[in-house]
């Protein structure tokens, strides 16, 4: 028994997938006014959690890191071939999760260039997805962990 | 408009240039850069109305077409008569925070409870119910004595952090330029005033949306800075602050022809800009005779009293990093192709 993912993702790979998400998780995070106000930038060596700018370069390095390894992935199983894996349910929500992440979060991206204008209703929505997104993902993340779902069903090879 | 109309707001304007064209020449004359009271407000008034007549068509045309628009302040025309202070509280009066007492119990009780609901005069500072005020700066500068008040409120920059690193979406940009921030849905957490290079937007606690929410444990009010009028604006009429100026020292307009006027107006009185290039460029272009180093020398900075220093683009850094966004996809297919080959050779070997 092998799962599919396995295939196409390396173990080094799959360690910096996570590596990635935890940086974005917590710089993510440290956007908001939070770690301040609960003393933990006063712990030693959290300083940083504070500091807005950096925090912001943070997740623009964690995210082009994170896309870097999906769209790796997302290549070598389009070219995988036939029958391909399925997607089981838990990991169909994920994977859509992950896509209205990204997509929100290019998004804000872009609406941080001085050439680009979004309308106010618009960079509010797209902030609200992003933020909505990303907590329903990190529900469905805990679910997923403790219940053993993963994302594709498993083959037999 | 009728010819009439037309013919008295030239006028008034010539009559309103004049004035402050023979007030300049006067002080320059007495080798002194300074500005005194008016005593002749009222007849100002009247001649600023004028002239604002005559702005306004081409901003509000300006501000239907959806063009950046951006003001220049000749400072050296500013008498600190404090109209325009008291026109902003005026009309922007019904935006002004209308906290219910007594506020939640923060937590951690190291929160700060800012209220300035029974401050609401104070005028010598920013503050939630004072969005612009007047910073005086005296001091000398090549040997001769200069007095100069400078209008202080949000710039208005071109590529806001307030509104990028708004984690929630209140602080927005409009098409026009403004940066504004949507009290109905701002909690009050500050980052707008933290990531602005000036320290503008001001906290009332005790009022907007995160009394709905967790009002202990996040949220601490609403943030609060000048908006430029952007309902004004939006009706075709000018920023309060600008109608009401006796010595009409701010003008607005698209953009482009607002910084032309200002490097035309410095380079006729030998003078400096801030707010050009200032945070990647702002919408606000003050034109001083004196280096704006030497007034931020001189004048009073604290908290809601910002400085005049150079400013580095604060948000120079994502712009750059957002082409690792943007490369980092293609990146990954490239490699994701590039080893699925590389696997199916080693598999045939």
């Amino acid at each position: 028994m092998k799962t599919v993912s396995g295939s196409i993702a390396s173990q080094r790979e799959k360690l910096v997938f996570k590596i990635s998400i935890a940086l974005l998780i917590l710089s993510g995070l440290a956007q908001m006014p939070l770690f301040k106000r609960y003393y933990i930038s006063e712990i030693p060596g959290l300083g940083w959690t504070a500091d807005y700018h950096f925090n912001h370069v943070l997740h623009y390095l964690a995210a082009a890191v994170l896309l870097f390894i999906i769209f790796k992935w997302a290549a070598a199983f389009v070219r995988t071939k036939k029958p391909r894996p399925q997607l089981t349910i838990s990991g169909s929500i994920r994977m859509g999760l992950f896509s209205l992440i990204i997509i929100t979060g290019f998004l804000r991206a872009v609406k941080n260039l001085q050439d680009f204008y979004f309308s106010p209703a618009a960079t509010t929505a797209i902030i609200w997805i992003h933020l909505a997104a990303g907590l329903i993902l990190g529900f469905m993340a805990m679910y997923s962990l403790f219940a053993r779902k993963r994302y594709f069903k498993l083959s037999q090879q | 408009m009728p010819s009439s109309l037309s013919a008295f707001i030239m006028v008034c304007s010539l009559v309103s240039y004049q004035v402050v064209a023979s007030k300049r020449s006067l002080f320059m004359s007495k080798n002194k850069f300074v500005t005194g009271n008016l005593s002749r407000r009222n007849f100002l008034g009247l001649a600023g109305a004028g002239l604002a007549g005559a702005i306004l068509p081409g901003t509000a045309q300006a501000a239907q077409k959806g063009q950046e628009l951006a003001t220049m302040l000749d400072i050296e025309s500013c008498i600190n008569c404090g109209q325009c202070v008291e026109a902003c509280k005026r009309v922007n009066g019904h935006k002004f925070p209308e906290p219910k007492k007594p506020y939640p119990e923060m937590f951690p009780s190291r929160v700060p409870v800012e209220d300035w609901s029974d401050r609401r005069d104070v005028h010598d500072r920013l503050t939630p119910y004072n969005w612009l005020y007047i910073q005086t700066s005296r001091g000398e500068y090549n040997g001769l004595e200069f007095e100069i008040h400078i209008p202080r409120r949000c710039l208005h920059c071109q590529n806001p952090p307030c509104s990028n690193l708004c984690p929630w979406g209140a602080a927005v940009r409009e098409v026009n330029g403004i940066v504004r921030i949507n009290d109905k849905i701002c909690l009050g957490g500050a980052k707008c005033k933290s990531v602005c290079p000036w320290l503008i937007p001001q906290r009332q606690t005790g009022v907007g949306l995160y009394l709905d929410l967790m009002p202990r444990f996040a949220g601490n009010g609403v943030m609060y800075k000048c908006d430029r009028c952007y309902d004004r604006l939006a009706l075709g009429e000018l920023p309060a602050c600008i109608e009401i100026c006796p010595m009409q020292l701010q003008t607005i307009g698209p953009r482009e022809e607002i910084l032309n006027q200002a490097r035309k107006l410095a380079e006729d009185i030998g003078g400096y800009i801030y707010g050009d290039q200032e945070n990647g460029g702002t919408n606000t272009f003050y034109v001083s005779p004196v280096p704006f180093s030497v007034l931020n020398d001189n004048i009073i900075k604290g908290p809601g009293q910002p400085h005049l220093d150079p400013v580095e683009n604060t948000m120079a850094r994502s712009e750059a990093l957002t082409a690792f966004l943007a490369l980092a996809p293609v990146a990954g297919i490239a490699a994701g192709l590039l080893s699925l080959k590389a696997d199916r050779n080693n598999k045939e070997k």
